[in-house]
């Protein structure tokens, strides 16, 4: 049996981690959880996921510091990072995608069924 | 006297200057003004999209996840009142999203960065996202496919997306059941022409000239359908607008609705 590929779900708001993350193990996922953006930081080094899904309005650092420091630092600058959001201002959407977001989501706008699509599309094979 | 003549005019040179310098600070504080209002309107838009985007996005999930049985079977029954909820929840994010639109663009002009853009494959691309919502209402969406090439429109790409996508959500929501949405793209030689026919409920004639007004909703669905914001063709005319093109309607009532819109062709070097 192959084994289940590591997703870092990094989310402040218990009730959607508990939605997400109970739809991406049922997909079939390993799923590490971070509520803050250090433990994101600390998890993303030390677990290395295959991909980070990462909200943006975080206590303590927020999601666009914690992808910047994801990116500086070669250990975890491969692991593609998907933003899950609920900003969606065209220069958050921009500065995601500036400091090396694959993607861009809006948590209200996205089905969970789109979202573990998105996650399959972006793992790398 | 000529010491006269070179005090008056030292004085009009200085006086000169200083009119300029004064110019030059209003026109700064003027400028530093937007910037302020600019990044208030920005924090405030963040706040609204959070504070109510994020309980949206829960009882989202929580709906979907248990419409997709991830908790356990449910019945027909319960089946039926959950889509109904998840219904309400799609649509009162769409409501969020045109009122924080608006926000956005309650200014006197609205920004777009016009770069050259594909209509057709614009179009396609909105039809394929909005079968779902086609299918689940019993109506059809075609797309003629134009026979020749088309050239690249001037536009701004996620704005004319918008643009697209609330012309054939109308179409859908005004269909109101089985029928069918028609969209075309043509080449007009110095536009590209786009149109969406519908079968709906029309537009009754007298109302037809406050259709891309804010908050208008025409009196034979303002009853019917209360699901709409009346936002969606004001700002598909404020972007039309500010990227130069055209916006104009043809509708009879009982017998349907035809939006279409013109850009400009996108030409090298031109702004």
């Amino acid at each position: 049996m192959n084994a289940k590929r590591k997703i870092l779900l990094t989310e402040d708001d218990l009730s959607l981690m508990k939605i997400y993350s109970n739809k991406l193990r049922i997909s079939g996922f390993d799923v590490s959880m971070a509520i803050t953006g250090d433990e994101a930081l600390r998890k993303a080094e030390i677990e290395l996921p295959e991909l980070m899904l990462l909200d943006l309005i975080l206590p303590g650092k927020d999601g666009f510091l914690v992808l910047e420091e994801l990116k500086k630092n070669p250990k975890t600058k491969n692991i593609p990072v998907i933003i899950l959001s609920n900003l969606g201002q065209e220069s958050d959407i921009q500065k995601g995608k500036e400091l090396g977001a694959v993607d861009y989501l809006i948590k209200s706008d996205v089905s969970l069924a789109a979202l573990v699509e998105k996650v399959k599309k972006y793992l790398q094979p | 006297m000529w010491l006269l003549i070179i005090i008056f005019s030292v004085v009009v040179i200085g006086l000169f200057y200083y009119v300029i310098f004064l110019k030059n600070k209003l026109q700064h504080l003027r400028e530093e003004e937007v910037i302020k209002t600019e990044g208030r309107r920005s924090a405030f838009i963040s706040i609204i999209s959070h504070q109510l985007r994020t309980p949206l996005s829960i009882i989202k999930g929580y709906l979907e996840s248990l419409l997709a049985e991830d908790l356990g079977k449910i019945t027909t029954g319960q089946k039926e009142y959950l889509s109904e909820a998840l219904d309400i929840n799609i649509d009162t994010v769409k409501l969020v999203n045109d009122y924080l639109n608006i926000v956005k663009l309650d200014s006197e002009y609205i920004e777009v960065d016009p770069k050259p853009v594909d209509l057709v494959s614009v179009v396609e691309e909105e039809v394929h996202r909005i079968k779902p919502l086609a299918k689940a209402s019993n109506c059809e969406v075609v797309f003629h496919r134009p026979g020749g090439p088309i050239p690249m429109v001037r536009a701004d790409l996620i704005k004319i997306k918008q643009v697209v996508q609330n012309t054939l959500s109308n179409a859908i929501k005004y269909i109101g059941g089985h029928g069918q949405a028609v969209l075309i793209v043509e080449n007009k030689g110095e536009t590209v022409q786009f149109s969406c026919h519908d079968t709906g409920v029309g537009i009754p004639k007298e109302q037809q000239s406050e259709i891309f007004t804010k908050f208008f909703r025409a009196r034979n669905v303002i009853n019917k359908n209360t699901k709409g914001s009346g936002l969606g063709l004001y700002l598909a005319k404020m972007i039309i607008d500010a990227l130069g093109g055209k916006i104009w309607l043809k509708s009879e009532e009982n017998k349907g609705t035809t939006i279409y819109f013109e850009l400009p062709i996108y030409k090298n070097g031109k702004k």
